[in-house]
């Protein structure tokens, strides 16, 4: 028995229908914790070395954290875990909900899932009954009808996780949707589920879990609990949850905007947190066990019909609503409800509709090829390349390739404005004004994504805090909502300090994965982690710091870079490069009007990035690095950063 | 502020400012209490604290958020100072 873990890895052949239970080792325990540790872990043993994101043989791992399900705040994370059809190198992908507590109270905190079932099919892990069932009748369905659907045939309690049409038509940016409208929405695990002929994955546990000191536990769960509630930001934050941030980005020249072609906008008082309240929700939606709850449950009304939906969250609001630019917040969400049902990302989507958008103000694609003249600020636009996207018609086959793949099937040099790193599309936050995020989502594992870093606020204050004191008197400042507020470019050194921040941000976010929790509490509201030991102790028995979870965060982070070496073919430093808009076009107009990042700087910051990261000059981790923290060598470098 | 008509404030920081103002004001904490001149404004608080308006995100006065620097300040205000958050 291992405290905190319920104790078996469950592995599911879908080829052979061979399903097999193991003990979960101590070994994997020490050595990754849990959660994403334990996918990156996996997914670099087990699955075979240059494998296809597609063939049958790439494995998908789902695993929870020793904290998840227990009585603590936020405890229902779920991490996907696969080699990415968006980057072709590692990927993973993680959601709330009740999914995987489920999984983990039937008793696996790992399911391995390989092979390809002949028929569609859907796997059902009920406490020790797990079966591969035919699920030809629920092929085609949106995400959400086949949910509601198999609870009708199984019951309330189960928990289902589908794909929707994207997902079987292999589109590169599909999801895994679970609970009507939360999502493991990066990275395409959703497209690989598809290739395996799996439309839903079911779960229902009714068993418990070892824990090491209950009475602890249930002690410290409650004080934390009442600690969030406690913090200057409860109140506030949870009527409108991440949507609040909208007046903040704009108000800085952050928010993306047409395809990233500007970075403020003129209506943000109709896409933002008090739009949401007013027009919009409903109810607040959380996931298991959490005391803020994020989700805001609403009714969307536009002319193209009406729609019950989740959402949206800020990542929406900003990919769907402004860079496509959407102006209304009722169509943001028909546009969240079409990506829901039809099983896709809202970030890469948001991305590839407004490419596509561009492409044809730009006349590199046609009316014909795309089935309508389309324009920005358009609900019936956005709704058809949605539509024609998770079909494959027309040019949507080619934009379901994802935004890199379609900029090199289109050509003319439209990879100028394809805004992805390593493949995966780009996330709610402008950065040629906040070099660290810039790096941030340069140097992500899985491609851009904010989730992995998240500095532009420090980007901001360390411009405030070089100017010397001289920041803008908010005397002199009439209101602090509406306006624009002008930062100066950051001055290079200080550039150069933000290399510390982005590597502890890469260390800090991911460590909540790890160990399966939701990591908004702290993110979003302040909770200290320091709180996270306590809780560790009394699941684990593991006397466990903050700072050693964080050295697990930073382990895995040189795994999965080791990872992408190992599969991706020349992989290196031009796979950190951010795509050419951000570093030759200025942001023409608003509060970052003229800031952009010189190749210059960008190459200097990648320098002292992996020189703090034990990498070489091309961002190979060197083997004494891999060896210094007990990795596999064999991808390693045998260069130094000298 | 001899002689000047004072008044005393309650000002609680977010996780987020604090952060990024732990090197320049090691000397904020969560939650503070402030004695302050009668006649100032919201804009003449950051002043006071040196905190840029640009960082901030949500302020809130007694329970309501606060749209205009220019508002007086309430004698015995609660005021909650949130910074910047990551979405989604």
């Amino acid at each position: 028995m291992i405290y905190g873990y319920a104790g078996q890895i469950l592995r599911i052949d879908l080829t052979s229908g061979k399903i097999t239970k193991e003990p979960l080792k101590q070994e994997l325990v020490d050595g990754y914790l849990g959660g994403r540790g334990f996918t990156a872990k996996i997914l670099y043993d087990e699955n075979p070395p240059n494998v296809e994101p597609f063939d049958p043989e790439n494995i998908i791992v789902i695993a929870m954290g020793p904290l998840s399900g227990h009585y603590l705040p936020a405890s229902g994370k779920t991490h996907f875990c696969t080699k990415s059809p968006a980057s072709g190198g590692y990927g993973d992908s993680n959601m709330g909900g009740h999914f995987g507590v489920n999984m983990k109270y039937a008793g696996y905190d790992v399911t391995i899932i390989s092979g390809q079932a002949a028929e569609p099919s859907y796997i059902l892990i009920d406490d020790d009954e797990v079966s591969i069932r035919p699920a030809g009748q629920y092929w085609g369905m949106s995400s959400t009808a086949v949910e509601s659907s198999l609870k009708r045939e199984l019951g309330e309690d189960y928990q289902v996780a589908a794909i929707g049409p994207a997902g079987e038509k292999l589109v590169r940016f599909a999801c895994i949707s679970h609970d009507y409208g939360r999502q493991a929405g990066r990275t395409g695990v959703g497209a690989v589920l598809g290739s395996k002929n799996i439309k839903a994955l079911v779960t229902h546990g009714t068993g418990s879990i070892p824990v090491y000191d209950p009475a602890g536990l249930f002690e410290h769960g409650q004080k934390t609990f009442d600690v969030i509630r406690a913090k200057p930001g409860f109140a506030v934050w949870t009527p409108t949850g991440t949507a609040g941030i909208v007046d903040w980005v704009n108000s800085v020249g952050a928010i993306p905007t047409n395809n990233f072609q500007r970075s403020f906008i003129d209506y943000a008082e109709k896409i933002n947190g008090a739009r949401l309240v007013e027009d919009l929700k409903l109810l607040d939606k959380g996931c298991f066990a959490c005391p803020n709850p994020c989700g805001k449950y609403g009714y969307a009304k536009t002319i193209l019909g009406n729609a019950y939906v989740e959402g949206p969250e800020y990542e929406t609001l900003a990919m769907l609503g402004s860079n496509c630019g959407l102006q209304d917040i009722n169509e943001i969400a028909y546009a969240n409800y079409l990506c829901d049902e039809l099983g896709m990302d809202t970030c890469s989507a948001g991305v590839v509709v407004s490419f596509a958008i561009e492409c044809f103000e730009k006349k590199l694609v046609s009316e014909e090829q795309l089935g309508m003249a389309v324009r920005f600020g358009d609900l019936p636009s956005v709704a058809h390349i949605l539509e024609s996207i998770a079909k494959r018609d027309g040019l949507g086959d080619v934009l379901a390739e994802g935004v890199k793949r379609a900029a090199g099937i289109i050509g003319q040099n439209s990879d100028h404005f394809a805004i992805h790193v390593k493949g995966l599309e780009w996330t709610g936050y402008e950065s040629r004004n906040g070099p660290g995020m810039m790096l941030g989502y340069m140097t992500s594992d899985i491609g851009a994504h904010h989730a992995r870093c998240w500095v532009l606020a420090d980007d901001f204050a360390a411009t405030s805090a070089a100017s010397g004191g001289d920041f803008v008197k908010a005397e002199s400042a009439s209101a602090l909502v509406g306006q624009s507020f002008e930062f100066k470019p950051m001055p290079k050194a200080v550039s150069w300090d933000m290399v510390p921040k982005v590597i502890a941000s890469q260390s800090m976010r991911p460590a909540y994965d790890i160990m399966g929790v939701c990591r908004l509490q702290t993110m979003e509201l302040g909770l200290e982690p320091e709180y996270y030991e306590d809780l560790l102790y009394c699941t684990t028995g593991r006397k466990l710091t903050w700072d050693d979870v964080l050295k697990y965060s930073e382990k895995v982070w040189q795994l999965t870079r080791a990872y992408n070496c190992r599969e991706i073919d020349d992989f290196g430093r031009k796979y950190d490069y951010p795509p050419p808009r951000f570093y030759k076009d200025a942001i023409p107009e608003g509060p970052s009007k003229g800031h952009f990042l010189d190749l210059e700087l960008i190459e200097d910051m990648l320098d002292k990035y992996y020189e703090a990261r034990g990498w070489d000059k091309n961002g190979i981790p060197t083997k004494e690095t891999l060896a210094r923290f007990g990795l596999p060598t064999e991808a390693g470098s045998t260069g130094g950063n000298a | 502020m001899t002689g000047a008509a004072v008044m005393m404030v309650t000002v609680e920081l977010s996780a987020s400012i604090l952060s990024m103002y732990k090197e320049k004001r090691p000397d904020f904490r969560e939650k503070m209490s402030l004695t302050l001149p009668q006649d100032i404004t919201v804009g003449g608080l950051l002043d006071d604290l040196g905190i840029d308006p640009r960082l901030i995100s949500i302020l809130i006065i007694n329970d309501e958020r606060c749209l205009m620097l220019n508002e007086p300040l309430p004698d015995g205000a609660e005021v909650k100072i949130l910074g910047p958050l990551a979405g989604g």
